[in-house]
């Protein structure tokens, strides 16, 4: 297995692609490799960490004036009639 | 609209326990099914309230809303907006939501549930579905752009688009990579806007964008917690946003879209204009990048091992 073919089977390998023969050949490698088998979780955890992350606050006086305008421009659009429902 | 307290004074009476069907029902067109629907009901004074003060509209058209499923109660208000009867189709969107919230009959409402009763002029449903995206728009946006204000126009730019696409929606995905995709184009503009001077157009291909020289893993080591473990610490996030901070965008882009929210190797290529080959190699050295600074970070240096051979 050459450089390119391991680093391309290391994607394809994290991302669970179905097994191509690159795969399945880097399978066999990983099972007697240690470092690589490493590796490949590490890379696995990294994208879980960013996965679990917290969702970002978004300051309120945003919030705010995200709703003020995407109500005027929903009012522009549609007219004031689908407001009954949303103001009562 | 107007409740006159005496219809619901009648209403309450009629609601008494062990009453069979309510008075109320009576004059429904379909009694047999307004008795079904009862049944079956966890009642709330509330709701049928609600009912009773539209009992106009009622006949046929709620009896049929709330024994269905979603796909069928859509094509119901569709035909209704398109025939003029919006003020009905609004009444039965607005029953459906209580009956949802106050008896939880129904399933809740998917983000494609949201965007088809918006599209025939329901804002509560927008609201309901801005509400439901905004984090990950927001958070999108953020990580491409590493500030708040841009960010923030980011996400606005975003939730306009939608309001004057609405109509544009093809089902070819999901409403979430949909909306997702508006946001990145969105943020794209403010970025290039931002970097004309240094920035190497991110959507041409460059030097590196071919595996012949991915640097290799250097630090290997087993992490010693887990990433749910690991997430729950102070500052993880702080030092996760300057990983991401470090990449160039270029390879940022790439792992935000395809590793943070979750879409296809294909979907992301379309979105940023790339060949999928050029985002398979992006996203393969921002995963070695971020992997090498996050393990000399959680790695377990005692275990800390070197490959015995070498791949080139």
């Amino acid at each position: 297995m050459t450089c390119e073919e391991l680093l391309k089977a290391l994607n394809d390998y994290v991302d669970g692609a179905e097994l191509t023969e690159i795969c399945e050949e880097f399978s066999q490698h990983l099972a007697g490799c240690n470092p690589c088998q490493v590796v490949v979780d590490n890379i696995r955890q990294t994208i879980s960490l960013y996965q679990a992350g917290q969702p970002y606050e978004m300051p309120k006086s945003f919030v705010d004036r995200l709703q003020q305008n995407l109500k005027s421009r929903w009012e522009e659009k549609f007219g004031s009639s689908g407001f009954a429902s949303a103001n009562r | 609209m107007d409740r006159t307290p005496g219809k619901n004074r009648s209403l309450r009476s009629a609601m008494e326990p062990s009453q069979g069907i309510p008075k109320a029902f009576m004059g429904l067109r379909k009694p047999r099914l307004a008795s079904q629907l009862l049944q079956g009901f966890v009642l709330r004074d509330r709701f049928f309230q609600d009912l009773f003060d539209h009992d106009v509209l009622l006949n046929g058209v709620l009896v049929h809303y709330v024994g269905y499923r979603s796909t069928r109660r859509e094509k119901v208000t569709m035909h209704l907006a398109r025939n003029g009867n919006s003020v009905r189709a609004e009444i039965c969107l607005r029953l459906i939501r209580k009956a949802k919230v106050e008896n939880q009959l129904l399933e809740e409402p998917t983000e494609t549930d949201l965007l088809h009763q918006a599209k025939v002029g329901d804002f509560a449903a927008f609201q309901q579905l801005v509400a439901k995206l905004k984090p990950r728009v927001y958070g999108l946006t953020f990580r491409i752009l590493q500030q708040t204000e841009d960010a923030e126009d980011a996400t606005q730019q975003t939730f306009l688009a939608l309001i004057e696409h609405i109509a544009d929606f093809r089902e070819e995905s999901s409403v979430a990579t949909w909306v997702l995709r508006i946001a990145t184009n969105n943020a794209l503009k403010i970025l290039r806007k931002k970097r004309t001077v240094k920035m190497v157009s991110i959507t041409d291909m460059a030097s590196d964008d071919s595996y012949s020289d991915v640097p290799h893993p250097e630090f290997i080591a087993p992490w010693s917690q887990t990433a749910e473990e690991i997430i729950q610490q102070a500052e993880v996030q702080a030092e996760l946003e300057k990983a991401l901070l470090a990449l160039d965008d270029k390879y940022r882009l790439v792992f935000v879209l395809r590793d943070v929210e979750g879409l296809s190797v294909r979907e992301t290529a379309e979105t940023l204009e790339l060949t999928e080959s050029t985002v398979k190699v992006r996203l393969l050295r921002a995963r070695l990048a971020l992997r090498e600074r996050l393990t000399k970070k959680f790695g377990d240096a005692m275990q800390a091992m070197t490959p015995d051979h070498k791949h080139s």
